[in-house]
């Protein structure tokens, strides 16, 4: 059954067709979180806040074809809205930052599953490093697999910005990768 | 094409959105610029690495209910929730479910309960207990007793009946050591005349070997007289 289906059973007053679209797109939307914040907690009150705000809006969603942006949409802006409540300063400057707590050393680590482990941490820690609007369009390229016109869509921005975006985001993490010493190294453990 | 132009399409370019006729000339002029190649690959292997990032645990399901449309199996289903899974909460439950049940039934029965006086008086059915409906001190002293003696017998009887109980164990265990005893004594008597007999029967066997060998010596003691 299609997103729209669903909506349009919710809308009838089927709280089951709304479970399910909470189950179809809820590890999205936490991924999407975590990812934005590296934090489980946090993820998951973005999580809940989202499907809250989708279960009182739906019903102003006029194209239900549309619901995939619409929903990134409200959880991009809560990601967005939490970061200012916070007061929260997600990126700093490059040269602020210290060692990595791992750098080279990953290809010698004898458990793979613990290098992964740290090695997630660190990129987490290089993403986390970008500015929000160049993190949020990083995550949403490289790890929601979305495309630039989808994104764009999304963030209500013109596909170059989005490209621009994405361009210097990457650029900058590979700034850091260098600066870290993690390239080739990191990769070889595969 | 220049090099701005060339970065505008790398990310097109490195996530397979380009379009052919682009994507020629992006390599085309890649070919002739092998700084900005350079830069493409590293910008790949950025990519490749940030793959490298596990996914997140993945989260608790959500779950919406709407209080307004709740089925009775759905409310049935939350109750069963609030329910205590511990001993000490399950057995304090039941203990606050009698009491509430108690008052309830005492409630709908008028059930009255009054302590003062010679003793206490439950009465049901909305009628207070009257002054004289009860025992007297006397009838109550004769009823305790009677209750006292019914007591007393009762503990004889029962007193009694074990006394006999175990006197007829420690009469079996006695019959059963008794016979047990015999028992080994027969054994015992019929191993010694076994062996009597026994000791009887070699010392026979011993004899007949012992006049052989004595009657062998004999007839050589006689040969020998004879050949000399």
């Amino acid at each position: 059954m299609t997103d729209a289906k669903l909506i349009e059973n919710f809308r009838k007053g089927d709280t089951a067709a709304f479970n399910r679209l909470v189950e179809r797109w809820q590890q999205r939307i936490h991924r999407l979180a975590y990812r934005y914040f590296a934090s489980h907690d946090e993820a998951m009150e973005i999580t809940q806040k989202t499907f809250i705000r989708v279960y009182h809006k739906l019903n102003t969603l006029d194209d239900t074809e549309q619901f995939n942006a619409w929903i990134y949409r409200i959880a991009n802006n809560l990601c967005l809205d939490e970061t200012k409540r916070a007061g929260r300063r997600r990126s700093s400057p490059m040269e602020a930052l210290g060692k990595p707590p791992v750098a080279k050393g990953l290809a010698s680590n004898p458990d793979r599953q613990v290098e992964k482990n740290e090695l997630g941490s660190i990129l987490q820690l290089a993403l986390n490093q970008l500015p929000p609007e160049q993190r949020i369009v990083v995550i949403m390229k490289e790890y929601e697999g979305l495309k630039f016109r989808e994104i764009a869509e999304i963030l209500e921005e013109p596909e170059n910005t989005v490209k621009s975006r994405l361009y210097y985001g990457l650029t900058k993490l590979r700034q850091l990768f260098n600066q870290w010493n993690i390239e080739s190294e990191a990769l070889r453990y595969e | 094409m220049n090099d701005q132009l060339a970065r505008t399409l790398f990310m097109e370019y490195l996530y397979d959105e380009i379009s052919a006729e682009d994507q020629a000339k992006l390599e085309s002029y890649l070919d002739k610029n092998p700084g900005l190649r350079q830069e493409l690959s590293e910008l790949r292997e950025t990519r490749s690495l940030l793959q490298q990032m596990p996914d997140p645990d993945t989260p608790p399901q959500l779950l919406v209910m709407d209080p307004r449309n709740r089925t009775l199996l759905q409310w049935c289903r939350e109750a069963r929730q609030l329910l205590p899974h511990s001993l000490l909460g399950k057995s304090a439950l039941a203990v606050a479910a009698g009491l509430i049940l108690l008052l309830v039934v005492g409630s709908v029965a008028q059930l009255q309960v009054d302590a003062s006086g010679d003793g206490v008086a439950i009465s049901m059915g909305g009628s207070s207990p009257e002054e004289g409906e009860g025992l007297t001190a006397v009838e109550a002293e004769v009823l305790a007793d009677e209750i006292r003696r019914e007591n007393a017998v009762m503990m004889a009887d029962y007193t009694e009946a074990i006394n006999r109980q175990h006197r007829q164990q420690l009469q079996q265990l006695i019959s059963y050591f008794q016979q047990q005893r015999i028992d080994d004594l027969q054994l015992v008597d019929q191993t010694l005349d076994a062996f009597q007999q026994t000791t009887h029967d070699r010392l026979l066997l011993t004899n007949r070997y012992l006049g052989e060998v004595l009657q062998t010596v004999r007839l050589q003691d006689q040969d020998q007289s004879i050949s000399k």
